[in-house]
């Protein structure tokens, strides 16, 4: 260290022997290629995993929270918490639509929508049996302006036809326009496929709530969307059925209803990436520390002669690092390469412990990699910080002497 | 071969940074793999668990639409059944929706007898008999909440309210014992109060579970079972249980798929790790194994003595490693209330230690050969 002391440097000359000597010892890299490949691979992995996993979290998100908006609001039956389970009969939808803060159209008609919700069964392409919603709306184009058809056209109220999702198309057997899917309360022939931005919507079928209605024999209803004047008209709206005593009834933002059905499964996954990629990382952080120790005590001498040359302690520390951070952020970069090549935009379902079968789409998206990046620059520092400190410390003399 | 041994130890503590770092490594990637793999052994074996004597019979339509009563007797009717019973889903919460319960309206006598795992003193059968709200729990509720017999406790149910939101009230009049059974945390209540006291769908039931004579007629069975109920009001699709587990499980995700992934690219790493290593202490000794060929050592015994350092040391690690999955996953059981399943199983720690071994034989394949054929002259001229 009294060595450091005499040689005052400047901050140019400082970058100049860092780079000199960084430049060096990646001229050397060749010779040390298994090191470099284990550094690369091994954090490459745990980027991947970690931003996989991260994706599907951001993609569970996207798709269930990014199913609501904050203008308009979901009323369920008191306690009811899920839409599947609640029950809402005529005399009360009426009172809900009357409701102040609801929406009005040109006509003053509320700009509203009672919907009934049956479960019918499809069949995966593999013939799995799984259960996908039947939607039963009304009013849905000016209700719900997300929604575009892509092919054939809307369902017609009063007959039973069906537009399905675009999710659904392609997840479930025998939705293709102009197919009939056939339950034992009627025959539902498909008119058309639509979109709505990735959200749960997509892995759904729509028709007309009334169909529903009368084909399953139905007197009540599931749920109430409507559409609030504003998103600030919720509070009136809200208080407004909370105000009546016939009605035994919750009200949610709609956005808020969907992003507390997204959070405990999105925030699992979460978890697990944190969880896996952490003992992931812990042991590419060991491997790395072993493979840098290794490479930098088998230049010892090299080390020695350069800072007997003249080259500072803090150079050397600096070079181990930058070589170690350059090769963590190679691995970072492929693991980022490779996932986005492997799983971006790519369809997963799950059933997240419900009875519906719910599809969402992956979001490698940038702050997945970001978090990936970070965690691949913490690995290469720290481990590069060690075995360089260690390095720096060792008396030259007995440096020059090591073989 | 044993008297080699501190030769070896020796070996592994000539770079003590190295080979500290190399364990820990090493440690973790099996730390992961007694996880990961533990958890998918675990799935695999809750659908070999389920029984295949078993039939769930549920609602062709809607799994959550309940059947009427009355298909139960003539389930019962059927040759090669040997008990029905049924159950309904009551989906009761202990004062916050975080804390569900897997809660069914039953009737206790014959659901015992289609679950003979499920094992109940007859004091505490009759018990149920007699008083309307009581209920049995399973040995995980009670060590996750302390609940015990006599003690009352308040249920919230999402799907069947009270009137003014107040809980339904039951009392404990018992534990039921379990092994190797379904579930260790069901809070059984009995279907008759139940049923009396909701408001909506009575006579109804969430599904009905039958018990055959002999699971090779189960197919038949449910076959015959849903035929019965073919064109009426609540038609029936009847499965075995270990079919609707591997549904259920299937329509998460598939973990086998992510684990093995996830396990593969951990044990690439960790191979390269292994090797490199290897390669790099083999590299910087050449001149002893020189020696060590000098004064007698023959080629076979130097190619062991490189293989068993890398041996010991992703043996050592493994263990370390698969002892640490298992006390995490212990911990984790314990932190969850659940009943302990021997955490992770033995299949998991065999399979954990041949890998071990493979990733050495592997890594020190090449070192161990150039250790064989090590010329002493060349390698003694390099110094």
């Amino acid at each position: 260290m009294m060595f450091l002391a005499a040689i005052p440097m400047t901050a140019r000359d400082a970058i100049k022997s860092v780079s000199a000597l960084t430049a060096m010892s990646f001229a050397s890299l060749p010779r040390r290629l298994g090191t470099a490949a284990v550094v690369i691979l091994g954090i490459g992995g745990v980027v991947a995993v970690l931003i996989a996993v991260l994706a599907m979290g951001s993609g569970i998100d996207k798709s269930i929270a990014g199913s609501g908006r904050d203008d308009r609001a979901l009323v369920l039956r008191a306690g009811a918490g899920l839409e599947l389970l609640s029950l809402l009969n005529r005399p009360q939808v009426s009172s809900i639509v009357a409701a102040p803060g609801v929406k009005r159209d040109a006509q003053s008609r509320p700009i509203a929508s009672a919907e009934a919700l049956a479960l019918i069964e499809l069949r995966l392409m593999d013939d799995t049996p799984v259960n996908v919603p039947l939607r039963g709306v009304s009013r849905t184009e000016v209700l719900r302006p997300e929604i575009a058809i892509a092919a054939g056209r809307m369902f017609r109220p009063g007959v039973p036809e069906v537009v399905v999702g675009a999710a659904a198309q392609s997840q479930f057997r025998n939705l293709q326009i102009g197919a009939s899917i056939v339950t034992r309360e009627a025959t539902w022939k498909v008119v058309g496929s639509f979109a709505s931005s990735g959200n749960l919507r997509d892995s759904e079928l729509l028709t007309d709530a009334d169909m529903v209605m009368s084909a399953y024999q139905r007197k009540t209803y599931q749920s109430v969307l409507v559409q609030l004047e504003s998103a600030a008209a919720f509070s009136n709206f809200s208080a407004a059925l909370a105000a009546d005593p016939s009605l035994q009834v919750d009200v949610t933002r709609e956005s808020g209803y969907y992003a507390s059905l997204a959070r405990p499964l999105s925030n699992s996954f979460r978890r697990l990436a944190y969880l896996v990629g952490g003992i992931m990382a812990a042991g590419a952080l060991f491997a790395t520390l072993s493979c840098v120790h290794a490479a930098v005590s088998s230049r010892a001498r090299e080390i020695a002669t350069l800072r007997a040359l003249g080259f500072g302690a803090p150079s050397v520390v600096c070079a181990v690092i930058l070589e170690t951070l350059l090769l963590a952020l190679t691995g970072g970069g492929i693991g980022v390469g490779l996932c986005w090549l492997a799983f971006s935009g790519k369809t997963l379902s799950t059933s997240g412990g419900g009875v519906v079968q719910m599809t969402y789409t992956m979001a490698v998206t940038s702050w997945p990699i970001v978090i990936g990046l970070l965690w691949a620059s913490g690995i290469g520092v720290f481990a590069g910080l060690l075995p360089a400190l260690h390095a720096a410390r060792q008396p030259i003399p007995s440096g020059l002497r090591a073989i | 071969m044993l008297k080699y041994l501190p030769l070896v130890w020796a070996g592994l503590w000539r770079k003590p940074v190295r080979t500290v770092f190399t364990f820990a490594s090493i440690a973790i990637a099996f730390l992961l793999f007694g996880l990961l793999q533990g958890v998918d052994t675990y799935f695999g074996k809750v659908i070999d668990d389920a029984r295949l004597d078993r039939l769930l019979v549920q609602n062709r339509i809607r799994v959550i639409e309940p059947l009427p009563q009355t298909h139960q007797p003539r389930i019962a009717r059927l040759a090669g059944v040997a008990a029905v019973t049924h159950s309904t889903w009551f989906g009761g919460y202990y004062q916050s929706l975080r804390n569900f319960t897997a809660s069914f309206a039953v009737d206790i006598e014959s659901f015992i007898e289609v679950y003979p795992e499920v094992k109940l003193s007859p004091a505490v059968v009759g018990e149920m008999r007699r008083m309307a709200t009581a209920a049995v729990i399973g040995p995980g509720l009670a060590r996750r909440y302390g609940w015990r017999v006599g003690d009352e406790v308040p249920l919230q149910s999402a799907t069947w309210t009270q009137q003014r939101g107040e809980p339904w009230r039951f009392r404990i009049v018992g534990v039921y014992e379990c092994d190797a059974c379904i579930s260790a945390s069901l809070f059984l209540i009995n279907y008759s109060y139940f049923n009396m006291a909701r408001s909506f769908t009575q006579n109804t039931v969430g599904q009905f579970v039958v018990r055959v004579d002999d699971p090779r007629d189960a197919g038949r069975i449910a076959f015959a079972i849903d035929e019965l109920f073919a064109n009426s009001r609540a038609e029936t699709r009847t499965q075995s249980e270990q079919e609707s587990a591997q549904a259920q499980l299937e329509r998460i995700g598939d973990v086998s798929f992510f684990v093995r992934a996830i396990l593969g690219a951990v044990f690439f790493a960790l191979l390269l790790l292994t090797s490199n290593t290897a390669m790099q202490s083999f590299r910087e000794r050449t001149s002893e194994y020189a020696v060590l060929k000098t004064v007698g050592y023959g080629d076979v015994t130097l190619a062991v003595l490189v293989a068993a350092e890398a041996l010991v040391l992703c043996l050592v690690a493994a263990v370390a490693g698969l002892l640490l999955a298992t006390a995490a996953a212990t911990l984790a059981q314990i932190a969850a209330g659940m009943q302990l399943q021997g955490s992770v199983p033995v299949v998991v720690l065999l399979l954990g230690l041949f890998l071990a071994a493979l990733v050495a034989a592997i890594a020190s394949a090449i070192p161990s050969w150039r250790a064989s054929r090590l010329s002493v002259v060349a390698a003694l001229a390099v110094q």
